[in-house]
């Protein structure tokens, strides 16, 4: 009897199953066009503003090679959205099989930053590989969060019922995390570190992690590190000079005002395109990590607040999408890429708007910098072929 | 794998607000940053993005009405320095570069150059081949120099307390440079420069360019020449007299423009001695028209104007002197002991007789002849146009005796400026016109156009043309026959006045043995064109006269204005040359100046040796005038034979008082105590004269003292 009374349920698997494998075998889907226009929109915009943050810088830098940076960006454009189209295309459902590999991977790219990695403004992130013939340098943490988000969603989406438990669901989750921890800890990239963890959380938090382990892990890490950067006199300095950063004397605070500067001259109309002034050196890294101070010099804030809610826009569609997909994994990957990307924005903008600490992150699609132009591009195709599998 | 579940639906719908929440709340922040906080950071923007260059304007010239340039910006040149656009390593070489050529401390260069101001000047007004050195050093984009402006006054000392000088900075300071400074400044221009971050000007940046309008010259009305006519005989009297200092003006009677003024010792205004303020400021004083005196007898011919004026006296008036006269019961001395007896009006003027001019004085009525003080502009600041006028100090009607009155008749207790006497008795000559004093003619732009244009304005007819004429003759008479011989210029026509007045002390009371020795002369005597008077304050020689003092300068300066002017000698009769007596004992020059027809005056010991003579050897002048022989520096104190006016003061009484007080009450009235034996105490039990009585200043009271020494 009673196994007469489980075959319906058996059953009912067993077409559950066959109805989840079909859709992925035919894949017929379209993509989200709405995310893919988005997408590029935002990648023209920056080619554009790249090429006017750092025309000045380039010229006076390269000797009047003024379009350097262009030309750099141009090309891993071209490179990111080629791999952007071969993603869309390509079945996420195959990278499940290359977790591990990539998880490897990724690690031993750690690893090797923290031997031969190229110090950059205090923190060892850069690989560069041009000392072995290969013109190309690469920061594996840009693409470590992706793996993070790949390998926590297959994980996650395979064990759902696991996640309940704190040892057999969140312990083996916060040992990679713990791995990506130390080794960024180890390359003194403390603000990825901290991008990491939340990544790993915000994971953590979809895939379905009880509500009291989260705020038990929060409670335990918010003190560690309240502790870890207090310990520290420069730490706590950089950490706290975004508060005032017009008498902070620590070593940021210039950017900080500049970024500041540049912004509030913008006011609401902006300057125009290509009449910002504090990009003539004024402000450093305009083009890149505080590129978007340079976009509200010329554009304004109404340019901001446009470029906003763009990303805005995209995390709605990817959120959407994460909401829409058939399968757990596809669901999961989504919802990780959109979040890192929304949470990169974010960030990026909250440090130029002198309203957090200083971190090297940059901004989506926009800042200069082939790595991660090119990570967020190919993580936009993963987000565009889950999009193919959605209801 | 599941689709994923209505929990997972229900986070993903939360994470999606709350990266939207985040996007609004820096939505808000960027509108506290871009707009609520946006101008106050715009204006850090332009402060850091542009480099603000003065473009100094060039300060007027000062020019005399001759076109001499009395004062000109030469070409001096700034360092300036950048301090964002010196490299950091390369501080320490500019600093020490810097430090080594200014001559400056280099801590202080290093301290300035790694500043973060924009723009620091770091020297100023240095010469062209400071400059040069500078660029050869090659010291990069972050020190550079620019024009500068030097003040140069090319006449030296000449017209010093006139003009007065600027500071480092340009600025007006003291004198027309400070009254005249917003015609003189110009405005400066400036200019912005867009530049980036290392200062380097934009290829396609703005430039605001806001030109410099220059300064306008200020042509005075002054004569250079006889500026240094004046002077030079101002310092000779200086010297000659060991004076605290001697005073002088020249004007055009006709205009009321002031040729010529200064006061001795000056200083050159190209370096004032910026370091001792005290002695600045007192060199600077421009004594003339800030410092008012007790003029004495050269006011005896505004009360002599004034009495003919108002009909009070006429032509034909006789006067009778028998030493003195009573007023209200006060005793108005004559200086002439014995008095002059009975004169006419001309003799009176001629021997500067006092009870004459109490009598002018008494006739005319307090309210007569206040209007004429009034009138010729006393108790006023003339408003010449030179900074700090005094006003001088008429006291006021209402408080006016006739004692008062009667002593004002003869220059005393009335306090006029220089600039106001001279101003007044060129009314009382040149037809009675009261002329507005002035010295700035015209002030001129950069283009030419001329911005402001002084006229010779009337300020008032004072006395009649008829009055004026009799005026001049009888203060012709004076230079002709009367006591102002010295000052005759052989084939000129000269009257003046000589005066001896009486100093006051910081206590308000006369002080003994301080005199101003003045005199105030106008020529052509028939038809006036210029009035000197030149004031000697504290001569300390034996002989402190007008007459002896000061006339001789006059006539010294007078005689070179009117040569230059273009008036032509009538035939000198009667004219000598002084010849020289210096070396010689004064009874020798006595007798050499008396075979050439020449008076000498001395005072001391006729045995002594004559170390300086006035008018010294080879001077022309008309024969009867007197040679003033100088020997050793004597006490200036001792009446003289031939004093004109006799300080007498009236003895206080000391009965009952204290051998300190006693002193003190004698000192106050400038006489001295003499105590015999010395060695008594106690109270004042007689003295002798007794209290009351009228002697001269100086006398010796003898008191005695209650209790007597045991010897």
């Amino acid at each position: 009897m009673e196994h007469v009374s489980n075959s319906p349920a058996l059953n009912s698997r067993g077409k559950a199953q066959n109805a989840r494998v079909r859709p992925m075998q035919k894949r017929q889907g379209p993509l989200d066009f709405a995310l893919l226009i988005t997408v590029v929109i935002i990648c023209a915009f920056g080619l554009v503003m790249v090429f006017s943050a750092s025309y000045y810088y380039a010229q006076s830098r390269n000797m009047d090679n003024g379009f350097y940076y262009l030309k750099n960006q141009s090309m891993y454009f071209a490179i990111g959205f080629a791999l952007m189209l071969a993603l869309s295309f390509f079945d996420y459902h195959t990278l499940d099989k290359f977790k591990t590999l990539a998880l490897i991977l990724i690690i031993a790219l750690m690893v090797a930053v923290v031997f031969w990695g190229v110090e950059r403004n205090g923190a060892k992130r850069w690989l560069d590989f041009s000392k072995i013939g290969i013109p190309l340098s690469f920061q594996p943490s840009e693409l470590a969060k992706f793996v993070l988000v790949l390998y926590m969603a297959s994980f996650m989406s395979k064990r759902p019922q696991l996640m309940a438990s704190f040892s057999h669901g969140i312990v083996p989750m916060l040992i990679i995390m713990g791995v990506f921890g130390i080794l960024l800890l180890a390359q003194k990239n403390m603000s990825m570190m901290v991008i990491m963890v939340m990544t790993g959380a915000v994971m953590l938090f979809f895939g379905g992690a009880r509500m009291a382990h989260l705020v038990t892990l929060a409670g335990i890490a918010a003190p560690v590190m309240v502790i870890a950067v207090l310990s520290e006199e420069y730490r706590k300095a950089r950490m706290t000079m975004f508060w005032d950063p017009w008498t902070s004397k620590a070593d940021g605070a210039y950017q900080l005002r500049q970024s500041l500067i540049a912004l509030g001259s913008g006011g609401i109309f902006g300057k125009g395109l290509n009449f910002s002034r504090q990009k003539l050196l004024f402000l450093p890294y305009g083009e890149s990590d505080f590129i978007f101070a340079i976009i509200g010099e010329e554009l304004g804030l109404i340019g901001c607040v446009l470029l906003m809610g763009a990303y805005a826009f995209l995390v709605y569609r990817g959120i959407r999408i994460a909401m829409r997909c058939k399968d757990r994994f596809g669901s999961l990957l989504a919802a990780g890429i959109t979040s890192v990307i929304g949470m990169q924005a974010i960030v990026n903008i909250a440090v130029a708007t002198s309203s957090a600490p200083t971190t090297g992150q940059t901004l989506p699609f926009i800042s200069a910098g082939g790595t991660s132009l090119v990570i967020f591009l190919s993580a936009a195709g993963i987000l565009l072929n889950v999009s193919r599998n959605t209801q | 794998m599941d689709a994923p579940g209505i929990s997972n639906k229900k986070r993903l719908k939360i994470m999606l607000g709350i990266i939207c929440g985040l996007f609004f709340v820096l939505s808000i922040r960027l509108v506290k940053i871009m707009v609520i906080d946006g101008d106050e950071l715009a204006g850090r923007a332009e402060s850091q993005q542009t480099r603000n260059t003065m473009l100094s304007a060039t300060r007027g010239k000062i020019l005399d009405s001759t076109g001499v340039v009395l004062a000109r910006n030469a070409t001096a040149y700034k360092i300036v320095v950048w301090p964002k656009s010196i490299k950091t390593d390369e501080r320490e070489r500019v600093a020490r570069e810097l430090s080594n050529l200014l001559g400056m401390d280099y801590a202080k260069v290093l301290e300035r150059v790694s500043s973060n101001k924009q723009e620091i000047i770091l020297a100023r007004q240095v010469e062209r081949d400071v400059v040069d050195k500078i660029e050869a050093m090659k010291l990069g984009n972050g020190v550079g120099t620019a024009i500068d402006t030097k003040r140069y006054y090319s006449a030296g000392s000449l017209f010093s307390q006139l003009l007065g000088f600027t500071t480092v900075d340009g600025e007006g300071q003291a004198g027309l440079e400070q009254k005249y400074d917003k015609y003189l400044a110009g405005k400066d221009g400036r200019m912005v420069t867009e530049t980036d971050a290392r200062s380097n000007a934009l290829a396609y940046g703005v430039q605001e360019l806001i030109p410099a309008t220059d300064g306008d010259d200020i042509v005075l009305t002054t004569d250079a020449v006889m500026q240094s006519a004046l002077e030079k005989a101002c310092k000779e009297a200086l010297e000659v007299n060991k004076a605290i200092n001697v005073q002088g003006i020249i004007m055009d009677c006709t205009t009321g423009e002031i040729k010529a003024l200064t006061t001795q010792p000056d200083f050159d205004p190209n370096s004032p001695p910026r370091s001792d303020m005290a002695l600045l400021n007192s060199l600077m004083r421009n004594r003339v028209v800030t410092d008012s005196y007790e003029p004495g007898s050269t006011f005896k011919l505004i009360t002599l104007a004034a009495a003919l004026d108002s009909k009070s006296v006429t032509a034909d008036t006789g006067f009778s002197c028998d030493g003195g006269c009573i007023v209200n019961g006060e005793r108005i001395k004559c200086w002439k002991h014995g008095g002059h007896g009975s004169q006419t009006l001309y003799k009176a003027v001629q021997n500067s007789c006092n009870p004459s001019f109490v009598r002018m004085a008494l006739s005319m009525g307090t309210e007569t002849f206040y209007d004429y003080i009034y009138s010729f502009g006393f108790g006023s600041s003339t408003g010449s146009g030179i900074t700090g006028e005094s006003a001088g100090i008429v006291t006021h009607q209402k408080y006016i005796t006739d004692n008062t009155l009667a002593r004002i008749g003869f220059g005393q207790s009335i306090a006029v400026t220089p600039l106001q006497l001279v101003t007044a008795v060129s009314a009382a000559v040149n037809g009675g016109n009261l002329m507005q004093p002035y010295v700035v003619d015209s002030i001129v732009a950069p283009d030419g156009t001329v911005v402001l244009k002084n006229e010779p304005t009337v300020v008032r007819r004072v006395i009649s043309e008829e009055t004026s004429a009799l005026v001049r003759e009888i203060a012709e008479s004076v230079v002709s026959e009367g006591s102002g011989k010295n000052a005759a210029i052989p084939g000129y026509r000269v009257g003046g006045k000589t005066g001896t007045a009486q100093k006051y002390g910081s206590d308000g009371k006369v002080a003994q043995g301080q005199l101003i020795a003045s005199f105030i002369g106008f020529a052509p005597a028939d038809d006036p064109k210029y009035v000197c008077l030149i004031l000697v304050d504290e001569p300390q020689v034996g002989t402190i006269f007008g007459s002896t003092v000061a006339a001789p300068f006059v006539k010294q300066v007078m005689e070179e204005v009117l040569r230059y002017s273009g008036y032509l000698p009538e035939s000198a009769e009667g004219s000598v040359l002084v010849p020289d007596v210096t070396g010689m004992s004064v009874n020798e020059a006595k007798h050499e100046l008396g075979k050439v027809g020449l008076d000498a005056v001395f005072q001391d010991d006729e045995n002594e040796l004559v170390t300086a003579q006035v008018p010294s050897a080879g001077a022309t002048v008309q024969a009867g005038s007197g040679v003033l022989l100088y020997t050793v520096m004597t006490s200036a104190d001792e009446p003289d034979i031939t004093a004109e006016e006799d300080e007498m003061v009236t003895v206080p009484n000391v009965l009952d008082k204290t051998r300190l007080e006693a002193s003190d009450a004698l000192k106050a009235k400038g006489l001295t105590i003499k105590i015999d034996p010395p060695d008594q105490s106690g109270k004042a039990i007689r003295q002798s004269p007794a209290a009351g009585e009228t002697v001269p200043k100086g006398t010796e009271v003898l008191v005695e003292f209650s209790d007597t020494g045991i010897g």
